[in-house]
């Protein structure tokens, strides 16, 4: 008894060493399993916009499939404790060591968050990008509806912000060279609106988020300039505007993607001509019909940007007060939806549809619509992307 | 289930440390054995039965080898259970891949069989197999328990990628281990370098091989495909021996000393030397259960050629069902061949550093030929890397890569070297006496490396599991 007391006061440094990394270790994983059994259960994650993984439905089936057993996993991942702070302290250990992008988003400079573009998908059997298959979608549809209507279909594939903003990326950052791209769109399509000179003679000034891939309205309003020169509309300065400070707290896509939780908020800004014209909005064909531009309950949200015309909807027809016969029908991704604020302004209807979610036919709805101008509006990388842009022939 | 996972962590790992640690000593192998069938259960409901198949069978091939000792019928149980071992094997990895050939070589359509490959059957089948063999040489006892015996098996640690256990090294630690602070310690070290290896250095350098070795003909360029082939021998090794790490350390919390699985295989001075230190516990399995009882180099030079080129073939087929293996098996079989006959001499008398460059030269070309299944594609990747491609000299994404990955790279190249570990070593020999720095500073880095470990798992975009062909 006497003997056992005197060895254990007389533990060497090393015992004692061992016995407190063993402690560490146990309270560390005992502590995390037990943080994590309590922790509050969400169903969306606000930082990354998207549904977390539910518990996953327990049966024989799910066991033996393995279904269940992977959901668990996911599970666990999705409802990890402080989620945010993790993932968001794996950022900065990435630039701790020198990275330079992080969940396929560069971390530029000024605090840009600059998505990504650095490849084209190509079709496997014939080796053909789809950014050349779209453009020849898009050929056919303005010939068509020249042929047909009489219609000059106007083009716009707005080069993103890794182009215009090329000077803020790291060094040597292998991205598409979308001058290539926007040469390859101008000798291919009709009547093509270029942007790069408008665009690159702005690129100091906000025309692009910094959290965000989209163009802010700034940016929109030097391409609707020169969208207004080519269609025979008088263009004007940004000052002409009235702006609206919408939200202050923008937090986009390329901050989820890059999961860089200090980056600064973005400033969404509406702008009004002087005289705002009265709008009657119809979504999908009389689902429902409002009379603003601004769906402002998503800025109370994470998706912000969902602010003009409620996201992107399958078809949105606006009309206005300008009776001037002037009808537009946009063919779009989401960077219209910020242009059709403008585009009110000098049209008496305003028309978006969005390939992606809207399968009806395209050349009926022109020919029942009575649309006299069509602007096929995207960005370059969505456009590269786009598997939806065949409907636009139909 | 995977160790790198929080799941592993979190969930499986407290449950069975607690239970584990709380059961009379008579009932911790049912535990372990139980443990590890759920282990197992979790990624491959079904296969479990398969594995429960091999214990049994092993068990009771055991058991009569054991009773027949020195008859006809030992030998007789012996080759029933190695044929029946590599049966398995054979049917449910190579099964497919005999079929394709036979298919493209007689241009008959015989359907493929399209099984999943049972995860770890490579590594537990040979676990099995050397418990008859070791028996059979009466290196060990047949296992009474059957309890213990599927523990043995099962045991979760090094069930899904290694290191290969043999029967005869841990027969004694199955019933008569005891588990304790210190060791429970150096498991803890162990775990969380082999995690830190697998979770932050491997992932890390494989996205950038991911990158390089997916992208479209012709975007590649020289100086990438070299980054690229290099990023794969930085991923593999701390990807598998970080899993080695992790076992190892998982095994010493639970009592057991199993053998070392790597060695610094990046410092080696020759390819022989690279194998003596990679893979250690394959490349035993090899020698003592074919290579030697082949008659190993006992039989003249002639002869011991032969043997290698059987043990390198079969070492080829073993890592994957595909030919790109029994090229890159043969690959070896040949500079081992070369090694023997003349350059191992011709090295010695080299400064070491041509040994060491000459010897990373093969084993970067040889990690290329292991990652493309095709060997086609193997074939166009290794052209670009020699300028044979057409492709560009250098590009931006080289370039960017290599900059975006230089700390990285820094890290990759010590933590292939002893370095680290000397000094970790050192430190403690010279606090030795002192009570709190050694203390601070062990547990610091320790508790650091697990916690962005455990960030780098939270977002997890990319964690893959390399080992499924095994």
């Amino acid at each position: 008894m006497k003997h056992q007391m005197k060895r254990r006061r007389k533990l060497e440094p090393r015992q004692i060493r061992n016995r407190v990394l063993t402690i560490v270790f146990v309270v560390l994983l005992m502590g995390l399993a037990l943080l994590n059994l309590l922790w509050p259960k969400q169903s969306f994650s606000q930082n990354e916009n998207r549904v977390l993984e539910t518990f996953p439905e327990f049966s024989w089936e799910t066991l033996i499939s393995g279904k269940f057993t992977e959901g668990f996993d996911t599970y666990i991942t999705d409802h990890f404790a402080f989620r945010d702070v993790w993932v968001g302290a794996k950022t900065f250990a990435e630039i701790g060591i020198l990275k330079k992008d992080s969940g396929g988003v560069y971390l530029a400079k000024d605090g840009y968050l600059i998505e990504r573009f650095d490849t084209l998908e190509r079709d496997k059997q014939t080796g053909q990008t789809r950014y050349e298959q779209n453009l020849n979608y898009v050929k056919t549809f303005a010939e068509n509806m020249k042929a047909r209507f009489n219609i000059d279909v106007r083009t716009m594939l707005v080069p993103t912000a890794s182009y215009v903003l090329s000077e803020k990326l790291p060094a040597f950052a292998p991205e598409l060279d979308q001058n290539e791209l926007i040469e390859q769109a101008k000798t291919t399509v009709p009547n093509f609106l270029d942007l790069r000179g408008v665009l690159r003679a702005h690129k100091e000034e906000d025309i692009y988020y910094r959290t965000d891939h989209h163009w802010t309205n700034l940016g929109v309003c030097y391409a609707y300039g020169a969208f207004c020169q080519a269609v025979g509309l008088q263009a004007h300065p940004p000052s002409w505007y009235q702006t609206e400070t919408l939200s202050e707290k923008f937090y986009g896509t390329t901050y989820s993607k890059a999961s860089l939780y200090t980056a600064q908020p973005d400033t969404i800004t509406a702008y009004h001509a002087p005289q705002q014209p009265e709008v009657s909005v119809d979504y999908n064909l009389g689902r429902r019909v409002t009379n603003t531009l601004y769906e402002r309950s998503h800025l109370e949200t994470k998706d912000k940007y969902s602010v003009f015309l409620d996201g992107n909807q399958p078809i949105v027809k606006i009309t206005t007060q300008n009776k001037n016969g002037r009808k537009l029908m946009i063919i779009k991704d989401s960077y219209a939806n910020s242009f059709a604020t403008f585009a009110v302004n000098d049209y008496e209807e305003v028309t978006l549809v969005d390939l992606r979610h809207y399968r009806a036919q395209l050349s009926k709805l022109v020919e029942e619509s009575g649309v006299n101008e069509i602007l096929v509006l995207y960005n370059v990388s969505g456009f590269a992307s786009d598997a939806n842009l065949f409907l636009i022939t139909r | 289930m995977v160790f790198s996972s929080l799941n592993f962590m979190f969930v499986f790992l407290p449950i069975v440390l607690g239970v584990y640690f709380l059961s009379p000593r008579i009932i911790k192998n049912l535990i372990l054995f139980l443990a590890s069938l759920v282990f197992y259960a979790w990624g491959e409901p079904v296969y479990v039965l398969l594995m429960i198949f091999s214990t049994l069978v092993d068990y009771t091939h055991g058991y009569f080898v054991q009773k027949y000792r020195g008859t006809r019928k030992a030998k007789v149980f012996l080759i029933s259970s190695v044929v029946i071992n590599l049966g398995v094997l054979g049917f449910f990895k190579y099964s497919d891949f005999i079929i394709g050939n036979i298919n493209a070589l007689t241009g008959a359509s015989i359907p493929l069989l399209g099984l999943a490959l049972p995860i770890g059957i490579s590594f537990y089948t040979f676990q099995t197999m050397s418990y008859t063999i070791d028996v059979y040489r009466g290196d060990a006892k047949a296992q009474r328990n059957i309890i213990s015996f599927g523990a043995y098996v099962s045991l979760f640690p090094q069930l899904v990628a290694g290191p290969i256990v043999r029967y005869s090294t841990i027969a004694e630690q199955l019933n008569h281990r005891r588990e304790n602070s210190e060791l429970f310690a150096d498991g803890v070290q162990r775990f969380v370098t082999g995690l830190g290896k697998k979770v932050l250095l491997a992932n890390s350098i494989g996205a950038v091989w991911t990158e390089l070795s997916s992208l479209p003909s012709g975007e590649l360029s020289v100086l990438g495909a070299w980054i690229g082939a290099i990023a794969y021998t930085f991923q593999i090794y701390f990807d598998f021996s970080g899993y080695s790490d992790m076992a190892i350390g998982l095994g010493k919390m639970f009592g057991f000393r199993f053998l070392e699985n790597f060695q610094y295989p990046y410092i080696s001075k020759s390819v022989t030397e690279f194998w003596r230190r990679w893979h250690i516990s394959l490349g035993t399995w090899f020698r003592e259960y074919l290579y030697i009882p082949l008659g190993g180099n006992r039989k003249g030079l002639p002869r011991q050629i032969v043997n290698i080129a059987i043990v390198w073939l079969c070492t080829g087929i073993w890592h994957g069902a595909s030919w790109n293996f029994i090229v890159w098996g043969v690959y070896y079989g040949i500079l081992l061949m070369l090694e023997k006959i003349f350059l191992l001499r011709v090295l010695q008398k080299l400064p070491s550093i041509f040994g060491r460059i000459y010897t990373l030269f093969f084993v970067i070309i040889s990690w290329v030929i292991f990652a493309f299944d095709s060997l086609g594609q193997g074939w166009t990747y290794l052209k670009g890397m020699f300028g044979f491609g057409g492709l560009a000299l250098v590009n931006d994404r080289a370039l960017y890569l290599l900059l975006t990955n230089a700390i990285l790279l820094a890290i990759l190249i010590i933590g292939c070297t002893p370095l680290p570990a000397k000094v970790g070593r050192t430190l403690m020999r010279v606090w030795n006496d002192r009570k709190v720095a050694p203390m601070l500073v062990q547990n610091v880095v320790l508790a650091g490396i697990f916690l962005i470990s455990v960030a780098y798992l939270v977002d997890s975009t990319y964690n893959p599991f390399l080992y499924f062909r095994f």
